[in-house]
């Protein structure tokens, strides 16, 4: 099957009525976030309210992926968040986004509401062939269940997403989750922004995927493209941190704890500590260490694995199986940088067991890892709950599925819980909460937090490749960088690789590496059958950016929205004791001056 | 003079008695030693060390070491 013909799925809840469209002539370059932004701009009012009928839930796989290019399998959801109040894209891997390509489906577009808020509803895709189906035996049913019993309904090992307990109920913290390509664990989230709540505002449970009838998605012009990915599969086998025995495979993503800490960058304390002691106990080495032993102990018996691969074809394997030390089971798949940091460091939960058991129940309820932490530690702060008590933080994590206050305060992310709790020190831009780097030592990443469209986000300009990691040369003061500049640039290039379905990872070896890079821009165009160069993917990513950009102002957001929180400007983070000194004139200057 | 080196992720394995996590390896140098001369010591060779962190800084291998310094060094790492 060629790009070109898939098609647009409709789904209408208000008479539970679905429609294949041909796609508009508009659409037909786009695919993932510049798809989601385009459609939400298009056909969202900026004002509707995010979990009223007006708002719609859009779900695109990138454009190249469901070929046979290497670690293409992502998939871009969007809609107006109600967690910010603007357009959102959250982006996963899993096994939904090559099975949706391969189906033929180049976005999902579900629109409405159902008239009884009692129905619950699953859509069943495949080839040309959609349809709801009455679910309510699933609602309110945890992920690590919902995906074990759909899974055995649904014979063809389908991709599955879904609200989540979390998201069934509206809390604005709910991710939208998607199972691993073992089916053993719902942890591949589209997290960010509230949007499992977006989707339980539509009663739908589970979008269950099936390609069976489907085919690979094939290139226009094959020759250029099977040169393409050639050139960048090299890229990303031979760079030290994407390759075999790389940092990525060895450690995952969370081989990123102890450099921060090192740093005196790592959050700690909600946001008080920019090193502690402990981090080192939850690491990606702490994690590679556990699978060794596992391993060694129970031999085969043991599923305890790095460099596990988060969707096929993925040539990275960031991902890993952590398993129960005493049993050899698995418990948790993946145990990400972000997660390990948001309800472990943060919290100054540095038991090991606590931190994978609090990332479990935020898999099994559906809630952003990140949000879930942010407001654990808030809520720490203000005394409501101890740090480093996590016996407590499982209980009150716990309590989102059991409907209790705490369970609903946590549920609601971290500004509600620092409302609710009085507190001011909330780690947040546009009412999204920060991931695992501060600011404050770190500019440019503060940069990218306060003027992305997304919120509090880094995957919008991960200019910690640069500022810390030392992509693209050598590393120098961080604090030296031109950070709006920094910022600009990377926001751009990620608006483009969010857009083709690439791993937002492959930029670690494209950055260093020439021509992986133009490998994976011609790819890309290869898919298209048209010209599409490397001098275009800035030219593409803020065309996308000022979509996005157009609707948060129509929402009611100005320049006053793209800043960080007042405490980042007057609190110093030890070790280094700094505070954001980058003026709103540069912060303003990252968008405003093109 | 005595100074503390932690290595992380890959280099763990290639010192020549792997430290537990976070333990840092303490080591007796010529004064007007670089981290590059540390790093000699420890059996890493200028390839294997992306980053270099003092005091939650980075240096180049070059850098000059005083008395008491601790030292951060890690393989290329990526992440997000």
């Amino acid at each position: 099957m060629l790009e070109s013909e898939k098609k647009i799925l409709r789904i209408n809840m208000n008479d539970l009525s679905v429609k294949w469209e041909e796609v508009k002539d508009e659409w037909k370059h786009l695919g993932g976030r510049g798809l989601t932004s385009t459609i939400i701009s298009e056909e969202v009012p900026a004002l509707c309210e995010p979990l009223g009928p007006y708002n719609k839930l859009i779900i695109a796989p990138g454009l190249v992926t469901g070929s046979t290019a290497p670690s293409t399998g992502r998939l871009s959801v969007g809609a107006k968040s109600p967690l910010t109040n603007g357009i959102k894209e959250a982006n996963a891997g899993g096994r939904t986004p090559q099975k949706l390509a391969r189906a033929g489906v180049k976005a999902v577009i579900i629109e409405g509401h159902r008239k009884d808020k009692n129905k619950w509803y699953n859509i069943i895709i495949k080839k040309d062939n959609a349809e709801i189906v009455e679910a309510n035996e699933y609602h309110n049913m945890g992920n690590y269940e919902l995906i074990k019993q759909l899974w055995e309904k649904y014979g063809s090992k389908p991709g599955i997403i879904g609200s989540g307990i979390a998201g069934q109920m509206l809390l604005q913290g709910a991710g939208i989750f998607g199972n691993n390509v073992e089916n053993s664990d719902p942890g591949r989230f589209a997290g960010r922004g509230g949007l499992g709540a977006v989707m339980g505002s539509k009663g739908i449970v589970a979008i269950i995927t099936d390609d069976s009838d489907g085919g690979v998605i094939k290139p226009v012009n094959e020759e250029k493209f099977k040169s393409a990915t050639a050139a960048l599969k090299e890229a990303l086998i031979e760079h030290p941190v994407t390759g075999k025995n790389g940092g990525l495979q060895n450690y995952g993503t969370n081989v990123l704890m102890n450099v921060l800490n090192e740093a005196g960058s790592l959050p700690a304390k909600n946001w008080t500590l920019g090193y502690v002691e402990h981090a080192v106990k939850i690491s990606g080495e702490a994690t590679h260490e556990r699978i060794d032993l596992a391993v060694e102990k129970f031999g085969d018996q043991t599923n305890a694995q790095y460099a596990h691969a988060c969707n096929p074809g993925c040539v990275m394997k960031c991902s890993m199986i952590v398993v129960d030390k005493d049993s050899g089971k698995e418990v948790l798949s993946p145990l990400e940088y972000e997660s390990a940091w948001s309800l472990g460091n943060n919290t100054m939960i540095h038991t090991y067991e606590d931190v994978v058991e609090l990332n479990r129940i935020c898999n099994d309820i559906g809630l952003d890892t990140i949000e879930a932490g942010n407001a654990l530690a808030v809520a720490m702060d203000a005394g409501a709950l101890e740090f480093g008590d996590g016996p407590a933080a499982i209980k009150a994590l716990k309590g989102v599925a059991e409907d209790t206050p705490m369970g609903r305060i946590i549920g609601s992310g971290a500004v509600t819980t620092g409302r609710v709790f009085g507190s001011n020190r909330v780690a947040h831009v546009k009412g999204q909460s920060m991931p695992a780097y501060d600011p404050r030592p770190i500019r440019g990443i503060g940069v990218t937090y306060a003027t992305n469209p997304m919120g509090g986000d880094h995957t919008a300009g991960y200019t910690i490749a640069a500022e810390i990691l030392g992509i693209k040369g050598e590393v120098t003061d961080p604090r030296a960088i031109d950070k709006a500049g920094l910022s600009r640039a990377f926001q751009e290039t990620t608006a483009f690789l969010d857009s083709s379905g690439y791993c937002l990872f492959t930029a670690f070896a494209i950055l260093d590496v020439d021509a992986g890079f133009a490998g994976l821009v011609d790819s890309y165009a290869a898919i298209m059958g048209e010209e599409f160069t490397v001098d275009d993917v800035t030219k593409f990513g803020r065309k996308i950016l000022n979509l996005e950009r157009a609707f948060n102002k129509a929402a009611g957001m100005t320049n006053a929205d793209d800043r960080l929180p007042e405490f980042m400007k007057t609190e110093p983070l030890p070790p280094h004791n700094v505070v954001f000194d980058v003026t709103d004139e540069e912060l303003d200057a990252v968008h405003n001056s093109l | 003079m005595e100074i503390k080196v932690k290595v992380f992720a890959n280099l763990r394995d290639l010192v020549p008695v792997k430290p537990a996590l976070g333990e840092a390896i303490v080591l007796d140098m010529e004064s007007n030693s670089t981290v590059l001369d540390v790093m000699k010591k420890i059996n890493l060779s200028r390839n294997d060390v992306a980053i270099i962190l003092i005091n939650g800084v980075h240096h180049p291998p070059e850098h000059i070491i005083a008395e008491g310094t601790s030292i951060s060094l890690f393989s290329p790492v990526g992440g997000g």
